[in-house]
């Protein structure tokens, strides 16, 4: 991914810094803005911790509310992207944690399945979607690691700390997130390989 | 190097991933603000908070209300105070008044009057002997003429012939049986 030149992006908060300020008067106009220019990248997010499109909808409403309520404390200081990112994934570690009861069961349930196998994926090339199809069927627990330390670049004591797990876990889960996202991949690569042919 | 050249695959493409939102979502995000804002107070716009203070305000009123109308019913019988303001002479009355007026401005008219004829009931020396006399016998005709309005309640025919009936047995020597609970669970 190409990163965003320095004058786009200073360009682009030239263009947001209406709406910010328009939000923080409480104008519905610039809220209906935001909404619209923010709202499919925080669904994207909501997505890849959410267990369905329901669940992620629903922390996407909560997502929008309290940015609404709480722009005021935004203070120009770093992007205004990467506040939003923050609430986003703050709200989806909530409710993540809200969930976490059934989310156990399920990862053993996973645990069962789960083979050690050597995979190499690198050179082949997957859009968003088949890497979101397979990110969707790792087990809650192995998702929320994976998206904290490969998406959100946390360390693993910080993902320990937030999702009140031990490190060794932290490691242990994205270790068999990483396989068993491997192996996911690998069949679309084989099922795209054979529609090819 | 490996897993890192993975993560960094899987992190270029899902980092932007920004997939379309269903239009209901909106509207979800628009209710959830209305309620956050009805339940948070603020003075520009209608919330929650007015509208307890306006239904603790009608809650005092209505119980307020209550009690004054009770008190001031007992103390109203209406042939007395009727009768007051015939009697009450044109020259005490205003002196009166103005002193209940005086000790309680914000009291309404007609509770002044009403503590009028209060005094000229209970101070017979003050008022005039004839105002008192007057004063006892329309009571006294209010009560005999509600008396007189009062239907009489008939006993109905069979209940007198049950009165009647151990009068006319003892008479005949028969005995008479009185039904009473304790006989009967015995």
């Amino acid at each position: 991914m190409q990163p965003i030149p320095k004058a786009m992006s200073l360009q682009n908060m030239k263009d947001i810094q209406p709406i910010i300020d328009g939000c923080m008067r409480g104008e519905r106009a610039a809220q209906d803005r935001l909404y619209k220019q923010f709202s499919s990248l925080l669904y994207g997010i909501c997505l890849r911790y959410a267990r369905n499109k329901m669940e992620a909808q629903d922390v996407l409403q909560e997502v929008f509310v309290k940015i609404y309520n709480n722009i005021q404390s935004y203070h120009n200081e770093g992007s205004f992207e990467g506040w939003l990112r923050r609430i986003a994934v703050n709200t989806s570690i909530t409710n993540y944690r809200k969930n976490l009861k059934h989310a156990y069961q399920q990862d053993v349930d996973e645990l069962v399945r789960t083979h050690d196998e050597p995979l190499h994926i690198e050179d082949l090339e997957f859009t968003a979607e088949e890497m979101m199809q397979c990110i969707d069927r790792l087990p809650i627990g192995y998702k929320t690691v994976f998206n904290l330390y490969v998406i959100e670049g946390f360390m693993h004591k910080e993902i320990s700390d937030m999702l009140g797990i031990d490190v060794n876990t932290s490691k242990s889960q994205l270790s068999r997130a990483k396989t068993h996202l491997q192996r996911e991949l690998k069949n679309i690569a084989t099922i795209k390989i054979q529609e090819h042919v | 190097m490996s897993e890192d050249r993975f993560f960094q695959q899987v992190k270029s493409v899902m980092s932007d991933y920004s997939p379309e939102v269903p239009g209901h979502v909106y509207q979800g995000v628009r209710k959830k603000m209305w309620w956050s804002n009805f339940m948070r107070f603020d003075a520009s716009r209608l919330n929650i908070w007015y509208i307890a203070v306006t239904v603790g305000v009608a809650t005092a009123i209505v119980l307020n209300v209550g009690q004054p109308a009770s008190t001031s019913a007992d103390n109203l019988v209406a042939p007395v105070s009727s009768e007051a303001e015939v009697v009450v002479s044109p020259a005490t009355a205003p002196a009166m008044t103005e002193s209940a007026v005086a000790n309680e401005p914000q009291a309404p008219a007609e509770v002044s009057t009403v503590r009028n004829t209060t005094v000229e009931k209970t101070a017979p020396a003050t008022s005039h002997p004839m105002t008192e006399q007057k004063v006892t016998s329309d009571v006294a005709e209010v009560e005999a003429s509600k008396e007189a309005e009062q239907p009489k309640i008939e006993e109905p025919q069979q209940m007198k012939n049950e009165s009647q009936a151990p009068a006319k047995a003892n008479k005949r020597g028969l005995k008479v049986k009185t039904y009473s609970p304790e006989s009967d669970k015995k």
